[in-house]
């Protein structure tokens, strides 16, 4: 008996008006794998990350994590199930220093029954927080982004706020990470950090990712996905996918 | 990739710099200072004047609490302090309930009493949240004025509110408002403490990005009724310092201008300041009555307070003061 995919996509359809966003889409990713997911603009990749993510619902197919259908569960609870992703455009609170925002990924399985140990300055529970400062420090560290964790957001570059998005999804250690687009907007010695560190997940964490770049592509990916307008075309490795003509086709806009 | 050190570990602390706790330490230290001070430089009536401007303070509060966190007009709060104010005023006449145990249930009832509404926070957009917010106090204000409850309020004329006892006598002048202060000032500390915590830095994340905290496992809908009932809470609270300070309390002081008044206050002092809801307070309410402004007048001043602080100080007074450049002597 083998043992469930890591993540499912059963089938999953989704229409925006008349626009076929996401047509009877299926995919596995095994655990341990990193998938990258490959397309046009506008074929339906964030669109996907979006109803794996449980922020877009889908009109019909499941969505399965280990073999459970998460498809009714809302955002936070597939969070709760160690599934977590990032975004096109970081998302965070300008308003907040980078630590704050990191620690908004940290773990919540106890809150808020906490929260009364946090009012109460509690010794444990004030030394889980202090634990789960440190954790952040460590990961910001890994992207040489210690430095600048008491800077408020606001501060910073584009490309050093996707990977603060970054180590934020990573604060729960999530069995599951969607990655939208992490390579926009870094720089070269930003993406060769990504690299190292996207490698060092393949341990213990399976990533569907969205990439345009395809030598970052090359470097992480166990397979690629290629998607047009809602469909899957094609599957196979980063090298294979490099040379199918259908792939190709898509890309030269003759699909 | 480098292992670097950990430049902030060592300066470690359990706080976050949600806009709200800026200065809270000594936003509170002013405010001991104020309530401590009072008492001497204030005659016997001003003194009351002062207890019953306090004790609005902490509605204020709570109306700058919901609207600083998570963007929440809270027009309720009026409902929210009649329901407070005559649950504890039930409690204490009809079984002899010490006041602040009466004033503590008065408080759950409004808190529970506002869980629908938090519901429907999740449901609304900001705005039409808002307008429900004022047709449910006007609804509260009018139910409370008629006859179906006059035996319970009073109706339009209110009852009379019984001065808290110690030791069965009852605390008045100089001891009532001692009372009256210490729970402001707690319920102010209160606030503090709740929005340093994980909750508060939730509830930010919450107003600038939703999704963002949904996608970390943020149960946003519970935030928002937990929210919702934490601001009635101090709507429900201050109802029933009011009537303590006043010593009377009536349907017709919780309408829906009160509810106006309220958000003015807190915008005028500056929502973003835990100082802010006690000196929107004592500016809006408690100047012009020590000043013997009649009614009308308070309004007007009231509108036009508020109209300047939207144009020369859009943060609140608080918020200008701390940018007003400080000069050096030649």
């Amino acid at each position: 008996m083998t043992a469930p995919a890591a993540l499912l996509a059963d089938a999953v359809t989704l229409r925006f008006g008349a626009l076929r966003a996401l047509d009877d889409v299926s995919i596995s990713v095994n655990p341990g794998e990193i998938v990258s997911l490959i397309g046009p603009n506008g074929a339906g990749k964030t669109t996907l990350l979006n109803v794996v993510s449980g922020l877009l619902p889908a009109e019909s197919g499941r969505i399965l994590i280990g073999g459970n259908d998460i498809s009714r569960d809302p955002p936070n609870k597939r969070s709760l199930a160690g599934l977590r992703r990032t975004f096109q455009h970081a998302r965070l609170a300008d308003d907040l220093t980078v630590m704050e925002n990191v620690l908004i990924g940290a773990s919540i399985a106890d809150y808020p029954g906490s929260l009364f140990g946090e009012w109460l300055c509690l010794p444990s529970r004030t030394a889980k927080l202090r634990a789960q400062r440190d954790h952040a420090m460590a990961l910001l560290a890994s992207l040489d982004l210690a430095d600048i964790a008491e800077l408020h957001v606001r501060q910073l570059s584009f490309g050093r706020k996707k990977l603060i998005d970054l180590v934020r999804a990573l604060m729960t250690s999530p069995s599951i990470l969607l990655m939208d687009e992490p390579t926009a907007g870094l720089s070269e010695a930003e993406i060769e950090t990504l690299i190292a560190v996207v490698n060092r997940l393949r341990a213990s964490t399976t990533v569907l990712l969205v990439a345009h770049h395809m030598g970052f592509v090359a470097k992480v990916a166990n397979s690629v996905i290629c998607l047009v307008a809602g469909r899957v075309i094609a599957r196979g490795t980063p090298r294979e996918m490099q040379s199918d003509p259908k792939v190709l086709a898509a890309y030269m806009g003759t699909s | 990739m480098s292992a670097r050190p950990t430049p902030v570990a060592s300066s470690w602390r359990p706080s976050i710099t949600i806009p709200l706790v800026l200065q809270a330490r000594s936003g509170l230290v002013v405010m001991l200072i104020s309530l401590a001070i009072a008492p001497v430089i204030l005659s016997d009536y001003e003194l009351t004047l002062f207890a019953t401007g306090v004790s609005y303070s902490v509605a204020v509060l709570g109306v700058a609490l919901g609207f600083s966190s998570v963007g929440m007009l809270t027009l309720t709060q009026p409902a929210m302090m009649v329901i407070g104010g005559f649950v504890a005023l039930q409690l204490i006449e009809l079984w002899h309930f010490p006041f602040l145990l009466a004033a503590v249930i008065g408080t759950a009832v409004g808190m529970l009493s506002a869980i629908p509404l938090g519901w429907l926070t999740c449901r609304l957009d900001k705005f039409s949240f808002a307008v429900l917010g004022f047709a449910f106090t006007y609804l509260v204000a009018m139910l409370m004025s008629s006859r179906l409850l006059v035996d319970v309020t009073g109706g339009e004329l209110g009852k009379p509110f019984p001065a808290a006892t110690a030791f069965g006598l009852p605390l008045q002048g100089v001891w009532g408002y001692s009372l009256i202060a210490a729970v402001t000032l707690v319920s102010f500390a209160v606030a503090a403490v709740l929005f340093r915590s994980t909750m508060g830095r939730i509830l930010l994340v919450m107003n600038q990005d939703d999704v963002v905290a949904r996608t970390a496992g943020v149960n946003t809908n519970l935030h928002r009724i937990s929210l919702t009932a934490i601001v009635s809470g101090y709507g429900a609270l201050s109802g029933a310092l009011v009537g303590q300070a006043s010593g009377f309390i009536a349907p017709p002081q919780f309408d829906v201008a009160l509810s106006i008044s309220l958000l003015a206050m807190a915008l005028v002092g500056g929502a973003g300041y835990l100082l802010g809801a006690f000196v929107g307070t004592l500016i809006l309410q408690f100047v012009p009555a020590f000043l013997g402004f009649e009614q009308i007048d308070r309004e007007i001043l009231v509108g036009i307070i508020l109209l300047f602080c939207l144009v020369a100080a859009p943060n609140g007074l608080l918020a200008a003061l701390r940018h007003i450049p400080m000069r050096r002597r030649p």
